[in-house]
């Protein structure tokens, strides 16, 4: 189901959705990823590390995911620009979906989460990077 | 401590069969899930979330359960299958009752949940031996029976 995608990083300020999403994302085929609880705890995980998905939350006690992809996107501190990028969160509506894409995310999902919807989001994740 | 021990797998709960004793522990998972689902901004979407992906893995395990009966010849394959049926009609009427704003919901399902699996198994998966042992149990991820199990819709 997910043949490209091997490893992500999941970031959300909620232990029970890092979990939720863990078991979603495990359950389409993608069983490596690493997690953080806020955007600048992102950041340094991706420093670190390589993913080819990060799937984030909007709304987080530190720094947003709007700010958090504006940062990977300017390729600081020698982070991918180009690694791929989910928006999934509870602020829903057409002006937060034209936010999120002018912060540079590849794909706005709203909440609640479902297996159905992460195997959508990681196929067409996978068919973007396939095109490109 | 000892309500949390409902959501575990004990080796006394084992069907004898590592794929569908990991679907056993995948929904008593979600189960307590949502049990540890704290008052928040996004509790509601959080909520929801849990509950239907729980639909969505019972859908999954049923079908791969129902799937091995009827290859093994299981004799109470239709009295199962409406135990199946039942259950996550319940599932799916609570997960509207708590759309519709019936908050209790999240407080008792967890249990709920968590009773039904634990007596379905003892009673109905573990009283008919043998039909967990074939060839042709469908080994696939969760996920791809998950899938298979519901018609195709779209999401945002």
């Amino acid at each position: 189901m997910s043949e490209q995608i091997k490893r992500a990083l999941l970031v959300d300020d909620c232990e029970v959705t890092r979990r939720l999403i863990g078991m979603a994302l495990a359950a389409t085929g993608v069983h490596e990823f690493i997690v953080a609880a806020d955007g600048a705890e992102a950041i340094a995980r991706l420093q670190a590390e390589k993913v080819e998905v990060v799937i984030l939350d909007r709304r987080m006690s530190g720094m947003d995911g709007l700010e958090c992809t504006r940062r990977i996107r300017a390729g600081i501190d020698g982070i991918d620009p180009h690694i791929s990028i989910v928006l999934l969160t509870a602020v829903t509506g057409s002006e937060s979906e034209r936010e999120a894409y002018e912060a540079g995310v590849d794909l706005f999902m709203e909440k609640p989460i479902s297996i159905r919807k992460i195997q959508a989001g990681i196929s067409r994740i996978i068919a973007g990077k396939t095109q490109a | 401590m000892a309500t949390r021990a409902i959501f575990d797998l004990s080796p006394g709960m084992s069907v004898g069969s590592g794929v569908f004793d990991d679907d056993h522990r995948v929904v008593l998972e979600l189960a307590a899930l949502l049990q540890d689902i704290r008052p928040g901004a996004e509790h509601r979407a959080l909520v929801l979330s849990v509950i239907g992906v729980l639909d969505e893995c019972l859908g999954g395990h049923f079908l791969r359960e129902e799937r091995a009966m009827r290859s093994g010849g299981h004799y109470r394959f239709a009295e199962h299958r409406q135990e199946h049926v039942q259950f996550r009609r319940r599932i799916r009427a609570d997960l509207a009752a708590y759309r519709d704003g019936l908050m209790a919901v999240a407080r008792d399902l967890p249990y709920m949940v968590a009773a039904w699996v634990r007596r379905h198994i003892l009673l109905e998966d573990r009283a008919y031996d043998g039909w967990n042992k074939g060839k042709r149990i469908d080994r696939r991820p969760l996920a791809f029976l998950a899938l298979e199990a519901e018609p195709k819709v779209r999401h945002r």
